[in-house]
């Protein structure tokens, strides 16, 4: 590795957040500034009811300002420990950036279809380059078991299709207009919250994702830990719910019941994970999980709650990702039995990774907590049972947080084998990450209508 | 908007310590600190006089969030009891405050430690002065976090690491529950706000279902943070943490916020027979296991942990039979006594440079008459002995449960006994007799001593700020002549005590309940844990996928040996072929 390269951007990186910036700055622009939104509504392919349609709503606004706001933070990341061939691994990160934006914009169901294959591919290709030892089996498990998800979303997608009025249309104005039987939405359910699982992913669906986090270079596990799995609440809070209301009562019960076991297996199995960056990714089928759970109660505290949880498990799994990298960059390794005392290595690191936890925790006065109370708030009017199961979280969750900052900070001290510098802008990303979730904890309003 | 004050002057040193800290000399950050706690304690004294007049001041602060119909705001509320709490949190913080200047100069991280026991006064308060559950909530979980940073303050054991981790977990169970009744309240009143709900519970017919729910899940959060059954095995374990964090956190202050919470909620109580009948039940069984325990512990810290739990419990039970005021009037004199001897034993500790095993200790009245003296008064008042404050609120308790039941009445009495024997035990095996130490024990520093005493006065003395209506003559005589006795007993029995007989025993092994709870409910998670990581998910989970690939991969090995190349082969399966089409359209 060049030392020059280590500590300056390389200009591809640079390029890369010029890039991300412009896309924030506009992204800011139209959601906050223009109060007409151009709504982009082009013919793409007129003989099967194809439109090019693009536009904002409130959920997807907040998605779309997730991912602008992100991305540009995960590339600074990115810029301190550049892997090989840096200008491809940007590269591909801002056209997975770009997909995403395209999934969150899309208001045609083709073309959603369309961009969310899109984000699969920089991801495919992410892992089987930068993937280490293991990516080939790494990158085709994902590979399977995304494609298994879109399977059933096109399926959806075609079964929806067919049943608008002749000719058919894939337009979301289109679908949501349609009046399906209850079997019906009992189908649409099924298939879409099949496909939304195998994305976020929930238990038992979820053999990819630790490894995938494991393999990736820390800055693309960032992108597919908050951003790639966002979409599957997007897709649950945009389609599921409007799509099949009368079969959300029935689908409840089974749904819930196993987005608890997918939030209690998450949190045990974490126990006893001593790599940081597969603890991060048990620890996020928890919160994802219950994410969902939050958003298929059905009632609009989950769905607030849902929509809260899902920015503050982004920006803090990018906060908690940055202590790893920082401490793999100390110690050469992510297994947590092996570091230690590492207090006095830097104070203020203490401190950033110290808020960063208890955000994960969901402390009162963070942004995790209110999403957290408004989730089981929402699944306390659905059922008294699961919500105080899914409940059992905070104490687990809480567990599994403290014994990471346990092992890797305190006890007696481990010498320091690899680099032990800390970037700036390491500082810089954990900051904004601790002011974010501070402050959407004491001003959760912002998020709220 | 003074009473705000309360709360901003110990944020604001926290943040001024933890952003400046680096700046700051030892005895600056330590003066700080306690100027701030102390500014928080002349403005709730300030504000005695308008709440007097006001009877109830509501400050808004702010809009939390808000959902659907559901607002959730952040404002004070100054009323009596909040008042009452304020000037018993400010009050006694700023005494251990002053204390701590003196028994962590030594200490590298001084600076660390002012400030989360400045954020920690800044929490309760939080907790106290909130007027509605969620706000109590957030001080609730604020403290609870405070007291891991500071059972965890020396973080290179990693033994200190995990008795703070216990004590937050623990309490977190008890959260869980807290929350869970907060929930319910919402869906029952639409609100958290104290007056909406106490407003709706009141209208509801005694015993109803949903009340007698709230109330108990309420009471889960409690006994996490008061260290009652079940939820009490983390408060021993917090000795870790220093002395003063101990006098202040898990004696004065902290512990006794759920105590805070159920007198807070009395309406909830009082309307139901079956939540009440709990406390009650809770509280006597924890009082009795404490005080059983502390009779058997050796360690000068463990002894008033479980008195303190034993204590606690004494309160619980207090709320239990509806005498609130008995409940709350006991936490402010445990409050003085118990932080005196917490701090007296500190003191002894500190002489003897971290010894903490009193069959170490003995003959210290010599070597150390002022905290002899000081611990003295604050024994006396815990064990009961007219006319120290003990002494007055205990009888509250006592007269309640008389009015209650016989049988309760006799379970405290014998609480009360326990309590005597164990003090007794305490103060000989520590003071009396000859040393069994060999290092030299020195009295500590003035600014270590002046703290004492002022806790001594009010420990002395702040049983005359509630005097009952009447004094019942045989009640002092009965208690006097039985302390009288215990401390002659004792004194005989531990005085010429060598080394450590009570090492064994099911009574100085807590009754294995740590070990229990490890057995029933640690172990299986974690072994659940290990299943999972090293069965459940890389086999059972992968059998599926592994299955399905291994089949796939098998049908296309078997193929792939048609396609061979044979002209021979290729011509013979298309003649088959053909020939069962043809068969088939004739047979049509």
């Amino acid at each position: 590795m060049d030392i020059k390269q280590t500590r300056s951007f390389s200009w591809a990186t640079l390029a890369a957040i010029f890039i991300s910036l412009f896309l924030l700055g506009a992204s800011f622009y139209f959601i906050f500034l223009s109060y007409d939104l151009p709504a982009v509504n082009l013919p793409w392919i007129p003989q099967f009811g194809i439109n090019f349609a693009l536009g904002i709503n409130p959920i997807s606004a907040i998605t779309i300002l997730l991912t602008t706001l992100l991305t540009p933070l995960i590339l600074v990341v990115s810029g301190t420990t550049p892997v090989k061939n840096q200008a491809w691994f940007v590269t591909l990160m801002i056209v997975m950036e770009f997909a995403l934006l395209g999934v969150f914009l899309a208001r045609d169901g083709f073309l959603f279809y369309v961009f969310w294959e899109l984000v699969l591919i920089p991801a495919f290709f992410m892992i089987l380059i930068w993937g280490g030892e293991k990516r080939v089996r790494i990158a085709i498990t994902f590979l399977l078991y995304s494609l298994l998800g879109s399977f059933f979303l096109l399926a959806s997608l075609l079964f929806l299709y067919l049943q608008t009025p002749a000719p058919h249309q894939f337009g979301f104005d289109a679908l949501f207009s349609l009046t399906l039987s209850p079997i019906e939405q009992r189908w649409i359910f099924c298939g879409l919250f099949a496909a939304f699982a195998l994305k976020l992913p929930i238990f038992p669906l979820h053999r990819w994702q630790p490894n995938t986090y494991d393999c990736l270079p820390t800055s693309g596990s960032m992108f597919v830990a908050g951003l790639v799995s966002k979409m599957a609440v997007y897709g649950v809070l945009q389609f599921l719910l409007p799509l099949t209301p009368l079969a959300l009562a029935w689908g409840q019960s089974f749904v819930l019941p196993l987005l608890v076991i997918s939030v209690l297996y998450g949190s045990v199995i974490a126990l006893k994970e001593f790599n940081f960056k597969r603890l991060i990714a048990y620890a996020s089928i928890a919160h994802g999980s219950l994410i969902l759970a939050g958003a298929l109660s059905g009632t609009t505290e989950g769905f607030h709650g849902s929509l809260i949880q899902t920015v503050a498990h982004a920006f803090g799994i990018i906060g908690l990702f940055v202590a790893a990298q920082i401490l793999h960059r100390w110690t050469g390794t992510l297994n947590l039995s092996r570091m230690g005392g590492f207090v006095m290595q830097s104070k203020l690191f203490t401190k950033c990774f110290f808020l960063i936890i208890l955000g994960a925790i969901g402390l009162p006065l963070t942004a995790g907590f209110i999403g957290e109370f408004m989730i089981l708030w929402g699944l306390f009017q659905v059922n008294m049972l699961i919500a105080g199961l899914a409940g059992l979280s905070i104490i687990l969750g809480a567990w599994v947080m403290l014994n990471v900052y346990q092992s890797a900070l305190l006890g007696v001290p481990v010498s320091v084998i690899g680099n032990s510098k800390i970037y700036k802008r390491e500082f810089i990303v954990m900051i904004v990450v601790i002011i974010t979730l501070f402050g959407l904890g004491i001003f959760p309003g912002v998020l709220l209508p | 908007m003074t009473s705000f004050l309360i709360l901003a002057f110990p944020l604001f040193g926290f943040l001024l310590l933890n952003v400046f800290g680096c700046f700051f000399s030892k005895r600056v950050s330590g003066f700080l600190a306690s100027a701030s706690v102390l500014a928080s304690f002349a403005v709730s004294v300030l504000m005695l006089r308008d709440v007097f007049l006001a009877g109830a001041i509501r400050v808004p602060l702010f809009t939390w969030f808000q959902v659907g119909q559901t607002n959730v705001s952040f404002a004070l509320l100054l009323d009596s009891l909040s008042l009452l709490m304020c000037l018993m949190i400010t009050g006694v913080g700023f005494l251990i405050h002053v204390y701590s200047i003196g028994y962590m100069h030594e200490e590298e991280g001084f600076t660390r430690y002012f400030s989360h026991l400045n954020l920690f006064i800044f929490f309760m308060l939080f907790l106290v002065l909130s007027d509605s559950f969620l706000g109590m909530f957030v001080g609730w979980e604020g403290v609870g976090l405070c007291s891991y940073l500071l059972i965890g303050f020396w973080f290179q054991t990693a033994a200190f690491g995990q008795a703070a981790k216990k004590a937050f977990l623990m309490n977190r169970v008890g959260d869980l529950g807290f929350i869970l009744g907060i929930l319910a309240m919402i869906m029952a009143f639409g609100s958290t706000q104290f007056s909406v709900v106490f407003s709706g519970a009141s209208q509801l017919p005694i015993g109803s279902g949903i009340i007698t729910v709230i109330a108990l899940l309420l009471f889960v959060g409690a006994t996490g943070k008061s260290a009652q059954i079940p939820l009490f095995t983390w408060l021993p374990d917090a000795m870790a943490g220093p002395t003063p964090v101990s006098a202040l956190i898990h004696a004065a202050t902290m512990v006794t916020a759920g105590v805070y919470m159920v007198a807070r909620s009395h309406v909830f109580y009082m309307s139901s027979p079956i939540a009440s009948t709990v406390v009650l039940c809770v509280g006597v069984s924890t009082a009795l296991l404490g005080a059983i325990i502390a009779t058997r512990q050796s360690d000068i810290k463990k002894i008033l942990a479980y008195s303190t739990m034993s204590q606690l419990g004494l309160m619980v039970s207090a709320l239990g039979l509806g005498a609130y005021s008995a409940a709350l009037f006991h936490m402010l004199t445990h409050a003085f006594f118990k932080a005196l001897l917490f701090l007296a034993a500190g003191s002894v500790i500190h002489a003897l440079h971290g010894e903490q095993n009193v069959f170490k200790m003995g003959g210290l009245r010599k070597s150390l008459p002022f905290t002899f003296g000081v611990f003295l008064i604050g024994a006396l008042a815990l064990a009961g002995f007219p006319p120290f404050s003990g002494f007055f609120s205990k009888d509250m308790i006592l007269l309640a449960a008389l009015d209650h039941s016989p049988l309760v009445f006799g379970l405290l009495v014998l609480v009360s006994i326990l309590t005597a024997y164990y003090v007794c035990r305490l103060v000989v095996l520590v003071f009396m007799g000859t040393s069994r130490s060999d290092k030299t024990a020195h009295e500590s520093s003035w600014i270590m001593q002046i703290p004492l005493g002022i806790l001594a006065i009010f420990a002395a003395a702040s049983g005359f700020l509630h005097l009952p209506e009447a004094l019942h003559p045989e009640f002092i005589v009965v208690t006097l002549l039985a302390i009288g006795l215990m401390i002659a007993w004792c004194y005989r029995r531990f005085s010429q005590v060598q080394t450590s007989d009570e090492k064994t025993g099911i009574v100085f092994r807590k009754f294995y309940i740590d070990e229990i709870y490890n057995g029933l409910i640690v172990r299986p998670i974690l072994l659940l844990a290990r299943f999972f990581w090293t069965i459940f998910e890389p086999v059972i989970l992968e059998l599926p996928a592994t299955i399905l690939g291994k089949s796939v991969m098998f049908s296309g090995r078997r193929l792939k040996q048609i396609q061979n190349g044979h002209i021979g082969f290729y011509l013979l399966v298309m003649t088959a072929a053909i020939a069962v089409i043809l068969v088939q359209l004739l047979w049509i």
